[in-house]
């Protein structure tokens, strides 16, 4: 189980210049400011929270915080 | 006792402007700068191959140590997957004949990336006390603009070549401390050559670098009995500067003594390391450094080594 609030947080830990309490949960991630490389340090955060991989194939799918909630739920 | 004595380095003079890489694949400059970590990728002469690049490090090396009588070198190991030619004869038998090594030497290869470093360190050490050698260099030659596809936006961003010469002997200025490796072909196909170039899944390679390094630097701290707080500085593989702030943020309360310095020289595979030893070996304020390796393979290698007290 994954919430908004959770992504959300892990995206606040990255290093990008972000307001994360404007950020919308329908914006694409690349909208925000994350390139693929934070894209890939959010991924590795949220596998390690929840203890699921994401296999290659699904990571393109992952593109908004909503994508990545409704993935995990 | 058998530890290093000394580093020599060479980066060819022409590079790549990675911020006009950059453009062309529609990165940023703050992705190159924040992320990457690298503004140029230096590249060898087309006519230039790995030796040529391994014998300019063993003469700076030279340079700075007259003291070593090329006559008093046992063995002389070269780290490189990109070897002269097509790898037969090994690269480290055309070294010795470049630079004129008694051909009593003991020379030869290791197939390592960017563990190799660690790898070679303590294989040329137990080589030496092993066979009552007294010298050795450890040199670190692998270009992978022989391999990259200058048009793969994965790869063609992060790589540069370079070569460095580590001389091991008695008498030396730091001490090899504990050690651990670590294997998972599992992940081979992360990072491999396909038809002459190099194919990389980069989410996998990160993933890896982000998760088992920090665990592995717990081991070795762990087996020397002390904390992270008790090593003066992090000298880790620049794979990118991603990576390297992956790894330092999992040490929130010693981040900053994790270097990051690749904006001149890029990912330089097995030199990486001794690209930034070279730069600190005579520091006086620093008594133990951590260096730790990891990649292709996928292979890890993480070490601890400390100043010997002056008398």
């Amino acid at each position: 189980m994954l919430t908004e609030q959770d992504v959300i947080n892990l995206i606040g830990e990255l290093d990008i210049n972000v307001d994360i309490d404007a950020i919308s949960a329908e914006a694409t991630l690349k909208s925000i400011g994350i390139d693929s490389l934070d894209v890939f340090t959010l991924l590795v955060e949220i596998e390690t929270k929840t203890g699921k991989k994401i296999p290659d194939e699904d990571v393109d799918k992952l593109d908004t915080i909503n994508a990545i909630v409704e993935y995990f739920s | 006792m058998i530890g290093i004595k000394s580093i020599g380095t060479y980066l060819p003079e022409e590079a790549l402007d990675n911020l006009e890489q950059a453009s062309k694949f529609g990165e940023t400059e703050e992705f190159i700068r924040n992320k990457i970590g690298a503004l140029y990728l230096p590249r060898k002469d087309q006519g230039e191959d790995t030796s040529d690049l391994a014998t300019n490090a063993v003469r700076n090396l030279f340079d700075k140590c007259p003291q070593l009588e090329k006559i008093d070198i046992d063995a002389l190991v070269v780290i490189t997957q990109n070897p002269d030619a097509e790898g037969l004869p090994h690269t480290s038998a055309i070294l010795q004949h470049k630079l004129k090594l008694p051909t009593t030497i003991a020379a030869f290869d290791v197939s390592l990336g960017c563990s190799g470093y660690v790898y070679g360190l303590y294989i040329l050490k137990g080589f030496l006390e092993a066979s009552a050698g007294k010298n050795g260099l450890l040199v670190t030659s692998d270009p992978y603009s022989k391999i990259v596809d200058i048009e793969d936006r994965v790869t063609s961003m992060l790589f540069g070549d370079a070569a460095t010469a580590t001389w091991l002997g008695e008498d030396p200025l730091w001490e090899l401390n504990s050690v651990r490796y670590g294997t998972d072909g599992s992940g081979a196909d992360h990072l491999k050559v396909v038809d002459n170039q190099l194919a990389m899944n980069g989410r996998q390679i990160f993933n890896f670098a982000a998760l088992q390094v920090q665990p592995h630097i717990i081991e070795v701290l762990e087996s020397e009995g002390i904390s992270p707080e008790d090593i003066d500085l992090y000298c880790l593989h620049q794979g990118s500067a991603a990576i390297v702030d992956a790894i330092a943020k999992r040490f929130r309360d010693i981040s900053d003594r994790f270097v990051k310095d690749l904006t001149n020289t890029g990912n330089t595979v097995s030199s990486s390391i001794p690209l930034l030893l070279e730069t600190v070996i005579d520091d006086k304020s620093l008594n133990r450094i951590l260096i730790s390796g990891f990649g292709v393979g996928l292979s890890m290698a993480t070490a601890i080594i400390s100043k010997i007290p002056e008398d």
